[in-house]
């Protein structure tokens, strides 16, 4: 099939859910995994006479979201009422924006996986220097706030259908992209970049399981080199990642086969089912909608001038891009480190707390070298346990202090390596002992005093006569042996750099009295 | 019939004449023998009402007098009371009660008044007439043949009727002052946002007003005066201070400048009524006051434009009785059953009409059976078809028409524009002068049933009211009298002021309420 004659045309809507303590119109609570309808208050239930309050987080959140993303941020912008009848939606009406967004115009930049096919693709004159041109821009056409509605749950087994008023209200922002994206993979690229900035902006926790964040993905496909879209088609229940990828290969290569069947695309709304692993157009009547959008008279606008905006740009965190960019430029990681520690907002802030606490014993000396040593660490240690234990780096019982202790063992050659990765995990059952104190009981200190080195080192050079003339005749791979004698005989760790170092010096000498 | 006033129970009360509790039984007294015909209440709360009258006696006893002790109010029962009923004059809602008070409830609550009952109203306040009402009309006390007014028919009757001191009404387009004015009763509506709206049943949001209903100024003032302010649960209530209206009313009308919009005395307006105005308006000219004549030259565009908003904005707001969460359901095995039932009948006609070669019908048979609702939206439309009424579900196709795609520019938008418009007339004619005064309805209450078949003649009766809402402006109607007609017939007068300038209205109401019984104690004596 020539698939590669068609180009696929993707845009996707996100939906994101914001972190906060109440909902965006009332108090009610947010927290997830409450009993079903625990967290509903009059407000929350639409009930005859109430009235909604903006919640002010949910909009310095909308903001933050809105200036990381290089958007444009409206001065004024209003909220409307969408209507349509659903048992989930109690007012009969979302609170949502509609002509003014609050934020519009933004991009993310996520890897390009081809050459640019166009110019209007090409990355703008500030791209990334560390990674050339091969960065992509996804366009944001909008980001704007709006209140979720309630969850409706259909048992099979059961004729009637129940609802979960507690998520009624939760704040969201809707994000809507430019049909910007070419491939499955950009868009599981995308996702993962925007999660990753909702993460580092601490404004969602982007969990698509939970779905605090969710994904319907408009697709369509065109012969190569054309401009004009196909008809398109939307897909909906892309629970995770995974589903966005796989169901937009799958639907990519139906609409392809369709039309080389000569088969038109029909726009329609369809279903991934992840099981079967196919698309199936959904089963409700697709009504034209006429939402009837109006400004909604209870809210009064939401203002932003510049010094509010200022504010919200004080409070922005380095986002992923420009810390991963410092660590290669100031702090002199490979870019492959930086990449991997600058993933998450946590991890990142780990290594700067650690690489600090290394920087107050060494006071000087190769940076470079310490930052490598500590990036090492957490990429190996750190970074295993994590993943093994899927946990959070905050709640690992090694503080960054400790890590530091263990890496200035390490970079005093005071443990060998593979007992560093012993203290480490020592340090994990018996956090409260420093790292000193761990390689001290279990004995994992290698010995760095010449004397006794050298004199074992001098006794099994004296001892294996026969063996020192062979290597001196020229088989050098002897030099082995020898550290393997001078280990086992030693009592304790010596270490290896020095031993091997005093052999060479032993075995020279008596090259050099031959 | 006696008008009994806050003012004088509070006197009372400080003298020890009288109590909480014996103020209380004197109304359930009262209501008990007038509202069976007057059908003003549609709760009353006797023990309660007597219940919370004896604490509030017990706490005077040991020192601790609240303000308003011995206040005791009808509320409009489209504003929410914890734990009562909160119909809005609904089938919808008739079995429906608040889990709230409406903070203009919780601040009347803490000030020491006592409730006693919801009164009455149009559905939804949507009515000038209180015609509306699934519980029936209420009558005017005056004249019981005729309509009180509406939508806050219930609570001007029960004020009128003596049947509480004061009450709450709701103004939407003139829904406190039209039904005040029918009945004799001072009603005022606040500017816009002076008054939280937490806790009113919304109609149409963006010009819905709480506004007090009272036998006097001053009590209307003190009503005001404890439950404006601003509120965190109202996003649209404002941050502006809440001067002591009471303390303004005797500062007379010396040196005013006295509007007359030229716009509201033309033609409909009844000639007694523009007579008894202008007459008032002339004593007040004689007080100290300046009259001149002005132009609000988009008030004939008011009734359109306020139909248009005030529909539209209703559509929205009612979307929420649609028969899942509380209120008013209809059956769902009536409903599944119907649709079983014509499910069946359709496929009867189908293999008919296949049968017969009729292919046209058997095409539309197949059309109309693919797009029968499902049992979701059979459900929605028969909850909603059951349980509101004609004139609000008038309103909901009116104003879901003006918000549909296509006509959103031409009807809701220009209707946008013109209330700006309106507004501007309104901030104009304040360059000019500091107070509006106008007829508050062209016509005196007319009879029961009169207008219930012509919903445009009833729309025209907020002529003169619809623009404060528009404008967002304060509102007074004063009573000055009767109408020479038969039966006689209250007429009310409304004054017209800036943005939060209610402190006005009271002060020329207060003037106007003293020349009104100086004329009625001049004309006793002759009757004798």
């Amino acid at each position: 099939m020539p698939y590669d004659a068609y180009e696929p045309v993707i845009g996707l809507e996100v939906h994101v859910q914001l972190d906060t303590e109440s909902k965006i119109f009332s108090p009610d609570s947010t927290a997830f995994g409450a009993d079903p309808n625990a967290q509903v208050d009059p407000v929350s239930l639409g009930h005859p006479g109430t009235l909604p309050v903006l919640n002010g987080r949910a909009v310095h959140h909308a903001l933050r979201l809105g200036v990381a993303t290089h958007a444009k941020i409206s001065r004024r912008s209003v909220f409307a009422r969408k209507h349509y009848f659903y048992p989930d939606l109690p007012k009969g009406y979302q609170i949502s924006q509609y002509d003014t967004p609050i934020c519009y115009d933004g991009y993310v930049e996520i890897e390009r996986e081809d050459a640019p096919s166009s110019p209007d693709e090409e990355a703008g004159d500030d791209a990334d220097p560390t990674r050339g041109a091969s960065l992509k821009r996804v366009g944001l056409t909008r980001i704007h706030l709006e209140e979720d509605a309630g969850k409706s749950i259909h048992p099979e087994a059961d004729a009637a259908s129940l609802i979960d008023y507690n998520r009624c209200g939760v704040p969201l922002v809707e994000i809507v992209t430019e049909p910007d994206l070419r491939s499955p993979h950009e868009a599981y690229q995308f996702l993962e970049k925007l999660r990753q900035i909702v993460r580092y902006l601490q404004v969602s926790d982007g969990n698509m399981e939970e779905g605090s964040l969710r994904c319907d993905a408009n697709v369509s496909v065109r012969p190569r080199g054309h401009s004009d879209f196909g008809t398109r088609t939307e897909l909906k229940n892309l629970n995770s990642m995974r589903h966005v990828e796989d169901a937009l290969a799958y639907e990519i290569t139906r609409q392809i086969a369709a039309r080389e069947r000569g088969a038109s695309v029909s726009q329609q709304t369809l279903l991934w089912d992840p099981d079967a692993g196919v698309t199936r157009p959904m089963r409700t009547k697709e009504e034209a909608h006429d939402y009837r959008y109006f400004p909604d008279p209870d809210l009064v606008p939401i203002t932003v001038d510049e010094d509010r905006l200022d504010a919200v740009r004080a409070s922005l965190p380095e986002m992923p891009d420009a810390r991963r960019r410092r660590f290669i430029e100031d702090v002199g990681l490979p870019p492959y480190d930086a990449g991997v520690l600058t993933e998450e907002r946590e991890v990142a802030d780990y290594f700067e707390e650690t690489l600090q606490q290394v920087f107050k014993r060494t006071k000087g000396g190769d940076t470079q070298a310490q930052a490598k040593a500590v990036s090492n660490h957490i990429m190996t240690d750190v970074l295993r346990v994590l993943n093994e234990d899927d946990r959070s780096v905050d709640d690992l019982p090694v503080t960054p202090e400790r890590l530091a202790q263990l890496v200035y063992l390490r970079l005093q050659d005071r443990v060998s390596s593979s007992a560093g990765q012993e203290v480490f995990e020592r340090m994990m059952e018996e956090p409260e002992k420093s790292a000193g104190k761990i390689a001290d009981e279990y004995d994992l200190i290698q010995v760095s005093d010449r004397d006794a080195i050298e004199s074992v080192v001098a006794s099994v050079v004296d001892e294996n006569e026969e063996k020192v003339r062979t290597y001196l005749d020229g088989k050098e791979g002897l030099l082995g042996f020898f550290i393997g004698q001078v280990m086992q005989r030693f009592d304790g760790s010596p270490n290896p750099k020095l031993v091997r170092e005093l052999l060479n010096e032993h075995l020279e000498r008596r090259r050099a009295e031959a | 019939m006696t008008h009994p006033t806050f003012a004088e129970a509070h006197r009372a009360i400080e003298e020890e004449e009288t109590s909480c509790e014996a103020l209380v039984s004197s109304f359930l007294e009262t209501i008990d023998e007038k509202n069976d015909a007057l059908n003003a209440f549609t709760a009353v709360d006797d023990e309660g009402a007597l219940n919370h009258a004896r604490y509030l006696d017990s706490q005077r006893e040991r020192g601790n007098a609240r303000p308003l002790s011995g206040l005791v109010l009808a509320v409009k029962d489209n504003i929410c009371i914890r734990s009562f009923p909160v119909t809005c004059g609904s089938k919808m809602l008739e079995e429906f009660s608040s889990l709230y008070d409406a903070t203009a409830i919780q601040r009347l609550r803490e000030a020491g008044a006592v409730f006693i009952g919801k009164t009455n109203c149009d559905e939804f306040a949507m009515g000038s007439s209180n015609e509306t009402s699934h519980f029936g009309p209420v009558k005017n006390p005056v004249a019981p043949d005729h309509v009180p007014g509406g939508s806050s028919g219930g609570s001007a009757a029960a004020v009128r009727a003596g049947m509480c001191h004061a009450a709450l009404g709701s103004d939407t387009g003139g829904s406190v002052r039209q039904p005040a004015a029918f009945c004799g009763t001072v009603g005022l509506k606040p500017t816009y946002g002076r008054v939280s709206r937490y806790g009113l049943v919304a109609f149409a949001s963006s010009l819905d007003c709480i506004g007090p209903m009272a036998n006097s100024v001053e009590d209307a003032a003190l009503l005001l005066e404890t439950i404006a302010g601003a509120d965190p649960n109202d996003a649209t209530s404002a941050d502006v201070d809440v001067p002591a209206y009471r303390e303004a009313l005797d500062g007379g009308v010396d040196g005013l400048r006295v509007g007359l919009p030229k716009e509201y005395f033309t033609e409909g307006l009844d000639p007694d009524i523009e007579r008894m105005v202008r007459a008032q308006v002339e004593t007040l000219s004689d007080a100290g006051a300046t009259v001149k004549e002005v132009s609000l030259p988009h008030t004939e565009y008011g009734i359109a434009t306020y139909y248009v908003l005030a529909t539209a904005e209703a559509s929205s707001n009612l979307a929420r009785y649609d028969g899942i969460r509380y209120g008013f359901r209809a059956d769902l095995q009536e409903t599944k059953d119907d649709i079983r039932e014509r499910r069946a009948e359709l496929k009867k006609e189908l293999s008919a009409a296949r049968s017969n070669g009729n292919d046209e019908r058997a095409a539309d048979l197949r059309t109309e059976l693919d797009e029968q609702q499902s049992v979701l939206d059979a459900l929605y439309t028969r909850t909603r078809t059951q349980g509101f009424g004609d004139e609000v579900k008038r309103r909901i196709m009116l104003g879901t028409y003006a918000l549909s795609a296509g006509y959103y520019d031409d009807y809701y938008e220009k209707a946008q524009r013109v209330r700006t418009l309106i507004r501007n007339d309104f901030d104009r004619a304040f360059e000019e002068v500091d107070v509006l005064v106008t007829p508050t309805t062209p016509t005196p209450a007319f009879c029961l049933g009169e207008k219930t078949d012509d919903p445009l003649e009833m729309y025209l009766n907020d002529v003169y009211t619809v623009t404060a809402n528009l404008a967002g402006v304060p509102g007074l109607t004063v009573p000055i009298g009767t109408h020479p007609g038969d039966p006689p017939l209250p007429v009310g007068m409304q004054l017209l002021g800036r943005h939060f300038d209610e402190s006005l209205l009271f002060r020329v109401g207060q003037v106007v309420e003293d020349q009104v019984a100086d004329d009625e104690r001049r004309a006793e004596p002759d009757r004798r």
